[in-house]
């Protein structure tokens, strides 16, 4: 899944959640695939950040 | 006297001519100029006394449109045509003499070469936006390349110039000037060519103003850029070219509207947006994911579930609690109909002392009436009693 399609999938999850209509199985499952998701999220983000400073890092060096 | 021969006559005549007059330079005013089919042209040299005939032959170069009544000068050969028996001048070089002339025949060649439409805006090419291949034809080793050059150095140091240099005046100057124009669009390097020569006088800045020259141009497949003279000089090079520089540098500045420094500065701009943008782009990104992190849907999730079983904990007790409920009840209803059943019991009476009374095994009933000698069973609690009636006694 890219990131994008991740964090639409997340949206899904808690709305799904929210409405609570769902057979009590499903929510539990719902909620363990949001907790996950929000996992990878952010890590795939602490990623992104860190290599756009070390780029950024690496140019200061140049004019 | 020798008897001669038309032709020895002739002959001898012609000798003498080439010989003692041979190469000369005149001055006079043309006079019935025709091109022959031929592409020669003959024509009349007058002034106000004398005429003598002249012809150019198609070979020589003719580097303006000479007109009846303009005042030239040849330079050219005595020569005899024998077959008329006419001394000739045969040009080598037709000059137009005076600026008046030669403004004349700058005037006829433009509206010539302005009515085959050689001159219409519409002809007019873009200059290519940031050429890295610059085309020059001037004169080598003069202030114009070295202009050029330094201006471009400035500029735009990544630049390339492919400089072919030319004659910019004289005889041979039109055709080099073309030559290197033509070389320039078929070595196909250049995106640009700048044309041109400093400063000068009109007889200096002429090969601009040939046919030969603007058709060159015209006809070159690159964009030109015409630098010639001075700024108050223009030239019919200047009118065909598809951009008109006033001065070398100025036609360098041209080329490179936007410096390699300027072009630099925008890079480093762009680069600090891209890192800005990339940077927003991530924060909001990160918002987002907070956003649905905390989100009702999957933070009360675990409340959920422990209200959910603390819903079935509930459930337990209150069927518990039923259940005993009725246990209890139930346990009181059977003793209350134990006890009701205990209190029906047709012998209880006994318990508390009252006895009944039996005669024949039956039951006495309230109304019956016993007789004196009559035996009666009485039963009590613990025993039975058989006795006699000795009287009895009515209730009022």
């Amino acid at each position: 899944m890219t990131f994008a399609e991740q964090l639409a999938r997340l949206e899904e999850i808690t709305a799904l959640l929210e409405e609570g209509t769902l057979p009590l199985e499903t929510l539990l499952e719902l909620y363990e695939e949001g907790m996950g998701l929000t996992e990878a999220c952010r890590e795939f983000l602490q990623n992104a950040e860190q290599r756009v400073a070390t780029i950024q890092a690496q140019r200061q060096g140049r004019p | 006297m020798p008897q001669w021969t038309v032709s020895e006559l002739t002959w001898t005549i012609a000798d003498l001519l080439e010989t003692e007059v041979g190469q000369v330079q005149v001055v006079g005013e043309i006079s019935g100029y025709r091109p022959a089919a031929s592409g020669h042209r003959y024509f009349q040299l007058k002034d106000a006394s004398a005429q003598i005939s002249c012809v150019l032959w198609r070979d020589r170069k003719l580097n303006f449109p000479p007109e009846d009544g303009m005042q030239v000068l040849v330079e050219g050969t005595l020569k005899v045509y024998a077959p008329r028996g006419q001394y000739q001048l045969d040009c080598q070089r037709l000059t137009p003499r005076g600026q008046g002339d030669l403004y004349l025949a700058f005037e006829i060649l433009k509206q010539k070469l302005a009515a085959a439409g050689l001159f219409a805006p519409e002809r007019k090419r873009p200059l290519p936006q940031m050429p890295l291949q610059i085309g020059v034809v001037t004169s080598a080793g003069g202030a114009v390349i070295r202009d050029i050059l330094t201006t471009l150095e400035r500029r735009l140091p990544a630049c390339q110039v492919h400089f072919c240099p030319a004659a910019v005046q004289g005889d041979a100057a039109p055709d080099e000037i073309a030559q290197a124009i033509a070389t320039l669009n078929a070595q196909g390097q250049a995106e640009v060519l700048i044309v041109g020569r400093g400063g000068g006088s009109l007889e200096d800045l002429w090969a601009f103003n040939t046919a030969t020259v603007v058709q060159a141009i015209v006809g070159s497949q690159r964009p030109v850029i015409s630098a010639v003279g001075h700024e108050t000089d223009v030239t019919l090079a200047d009118f065909a070219a598809d951009v008109r520089a006033a001065t070398p540098t100025a036609a360098a500045e041209l080329v490179t509207p936007q410096t390699q420094a300027d072009l630099l500065d925008d890079l480093t701009q762009t680069s600090q947006r891209l890192g800005r943008h990339t940077q927003n782009l991530l924060r909001a990104q990160h918002q987002q994911v907070e956003r649905l992190a905390t989100s009702p849907g999957l933070r009360w999730f675990p409340d959920r579930l422990r209200q959910h079983s603390q819903q079935v904990d509930d459930w337990a007790v209150a069927v518990e609690r039923g259940l005993q409920r009725a246990l209890t009840t139930a346990g009181r209803e059977v003793s209350q109909r134990g006890d009701h059943l205990r209190a029906l019991h047709p012998l209880r009476p006994l318990d508390q002392g009252f006895t009944l009374l039996r005669r024949d095994g039956q039951r006495l009933t309230p109304a019956e009436v016993l007789s004196p000698g009559q035996v009666i069973e009485i039963q009590r609690r613990n025993d039975t009693i058989l006795a006699t009636v000795q009287n009895t006694t009515l209730l009022p």
